[in-house]
């Protein structure tokens, strides 16, 4: 009985600390996120900096939209959120579907140098861009590739990590699921196509989610590779207001709040995928 | 046509790996070996004298220490915490679904957007973590632009960026602890700190293997566009670590030999990484 006391008495103390901590870590976290919301609603520059100091930074009143069209005014922000989207999403798309492809195949066939391949993609996994960087530059410009679109896309489509993801998700399959399908006469495309791709939901919303991300904040290469605005992404468009003293906070955060948005609205979507993913992939 | 038919699904990707990545990271591997001339682009071939260079130059030692530093203290901080805070958030208190979400944020805002949201927080006339400083120990600091705040104010940016995605994991193998193993710790009289540093801590070291290992990639690498927006290694390169330097050299400096050599040993050290982790894996089949 006094056993049973206690540990009542313990989780209600548990519960309170868990609750103090969580409301401590929740303005450590959001803060500056909340904070760049309500400084890109002030319209007015010095009552930004004046508020600064104080927690009315974080009520945004008045509420106005005028650094949104100021934005929108001072550079063709139209343009950068259509070239983002546009590289990002092919990218990712293709990615997924070549990655995948070849973790497949990687994973179901047994062919002659499937163990060497396996093992270069696996001990070759993480090549960080910045490293090969300055040799991508060189090909991709005798190739006559910059400012473009493709100069953005294709050189970041497959990418060792991610097949090693798909790999370790695919090598878990039971053998009977391709045996009973190649017994009934479906071709290796259409198992993997069929049956493979559906099963893999998990893991498809956490690469795609890794993927986007990166590909999505990815500034050193775009700024290498474009000249205008014209195939410019958001990142690097970002700079120009940088650029220019005194340095227009509003916009700023406008700009940033707009960057930021659509990442967090996709990541609430799939986010319940991307946590299932986690204790699937076998890496627990 | 059925013993083609592998090939036919791996080729297309690998095709664009090796003109992409592989061929890349061979040339930088050439390049590490040759010398620019400082007229014309003529390259001469200098063997490892590079790499000798770079083991001599005091900036580069520095970079490289002060690289292990950040790293450390980022990483450690991080798993700590993500750790302790997945922990209370699998406690079954309620509305921690939707705290989850909130707190994941930090993870889906890029580098670039992080460091300029710190820059303007960390401002040493107006920003917020002054103002809060004064008011609690009196002090004013200037945070991006002096020793060693600027390092601290390296790693706040980036344990809260990096957080997140830690405690995502820690979430979801906390939750596959067995309840009956909590159970029988709680029935053999152990407090919450021996149960949670004792037995589940340890049950879930594999998963911290992971982090610690991608936290290590992110740190080293990712760190460039937070270093850049913050400190652009200042002052005077204390924040500049092997990352930030390697980009000074290919690009600020235009010196691609040393640079290439540069990309070397941090392609060295992430094989190792990478070697170290697959080792350990492979231990952890044996003994499930």
């Amino acid at each position: 009985m006094p056993a049973e006391k206690s540990r009542k008495k313990l989780t209600l103390i548990d519960k309170s600390i868990s609750y103090t901590l969580m409301i401590l870590l929740a303005i450590f976290f959001l803060f500056p996120l909340i904070y760049m919301i309500s400084t890109s609603l002030n319209p007015d520059e010095l009552d930004i900096l004046k508020r600064m100091g104080s927690i009315k930074a974080f009520i945004p009143s008045p509420a106005s939209l005028k650094n949104y069209s100021d934005v929108f005014a001072r550079m063709p922000f139209g343009r950068f959120i259509f070239n983002s989207v546009l590289i990002v999403s092919l990218t990712v798309l293709a990615g997924l579907l070549v990655n995948s492809m070849m973790a497949f195949g990687l994973a179901r066939f047994t062919f002659k140098g499937r163990g060497l391949l396996v093992s270069i993609i696996v001990a070759l996994m993480i090549i960080p861009f910045e490293t090969i960087a300055v040799p991508l530059l060189l090909m991709t410009n005798k190739f006559g590739w910059l400012d473009s679109y493709h100069v953005q896309i294709i050189p970041f489509i497959a990418n060792p990590f991610y097949i090693f993801l798909f790999y370790q998700f695919f090598i878990s399959f039971p053998k009977a699921l391709e045996e009973a399908a190649l017994i009934d006469g479906a071709s290796w495309f259409k198992i993997y196509w069929k049956i493979a791709l559906p099963l893999s939901k998990p893991i498809l919303a956490s690469v795609a989610i890794l993927h986007f991300l990166m590909q999505w904040g990815f500034f050193l290469w775009p700024l290498m590779v474009t000249r205008g605005p014209e195939y410019r992404p958001l990142p690097v468009a970002m700079q120009v207001f940088f650029g220019q003293y005194p340095r227009d906070w509003g916009d700023i955060m406008a700009f940033a709040t707009m960057m930021t948005a659509p990442v967090l609205i996709l990541f609430v979507v799939l986010q319940g995928q991307y946590v299932k993913s986690v204790s699937q992939t076998g890496i627990k | 046509m059925r013993k083609l038919y592998p090939y036919l699904l791996l080729i297309p990707t690998f095709v664009i790996i090796i003109m992409f990545i592989y061929y890349p990271a061979g040339s930088a591997l050439k390049l590490s070996l040759y010398k620019t001339s400082p007229f014309g682009n003529r390259t001469i071939y200098v063997g490892l004298r590079n790499f000798r260079q770079l083991f001599e130059d005091p900036e580069y030692l520095y970079a490289v220490r002060f690289t292990l530093i950040y790293v450390s203290v980022s990483v450690a901080i991080t798993i700590f915490m993500s750790f302790i805070i997945a922990y209370m958030l699998t406690r079954g208190v309620p509305g921690t679904r939707i705290y989850r979400t909130f707190l994941f944020a930090p993870y889906a805002v890029s580098p670039a957007i992080a460091g300029t949201l710190w820059t303007f927080l960390l401002n040493p006339v107006v920003g917020h973590v002054n103002y809060f400083f004064a008011k609690l120990f009196g002090i004013q600091v200037a945070w991006l632009t002096s020793k060693p705040y600027a390092f601290y104010a390296l790693i706040f940016a980036t344990v809260w960026k990096m957080l997140p995605f830690d405690m995502i994991f820690y979430i979801a193998s906390i939750q596959d602890v067995s309840l009956d193993i909590i159970e029988a710790s709680t029935l053999d009289g152990a407090n919450t700190m021996t149960r949670v540093w004792r037995i589940i801590f340890p049950l879930v070291s594999p998963i911290t293997f992971y982090l610690v290992i991608m936290n290590i990639v992110t740190t080293m690498f990712s760190s460039f566009a937070i270093v850049d927006v913050m400190t652009s290694g200042g002052p005077g390169g204390y924040t500049t670590n092997m990352i930030y330097k390697l980009y000074l050299d290919a690009f600020t400096f235009q010196k691609r030999g040393p640079a290439a050599a540069e990309s070397m040993i941090m392609f060295a050290i992430m094989l190792v990484v990478t070697i170290i982790y697959f080792s350990f894996a492979e231990r952890k089949v044996h003994y499930q």
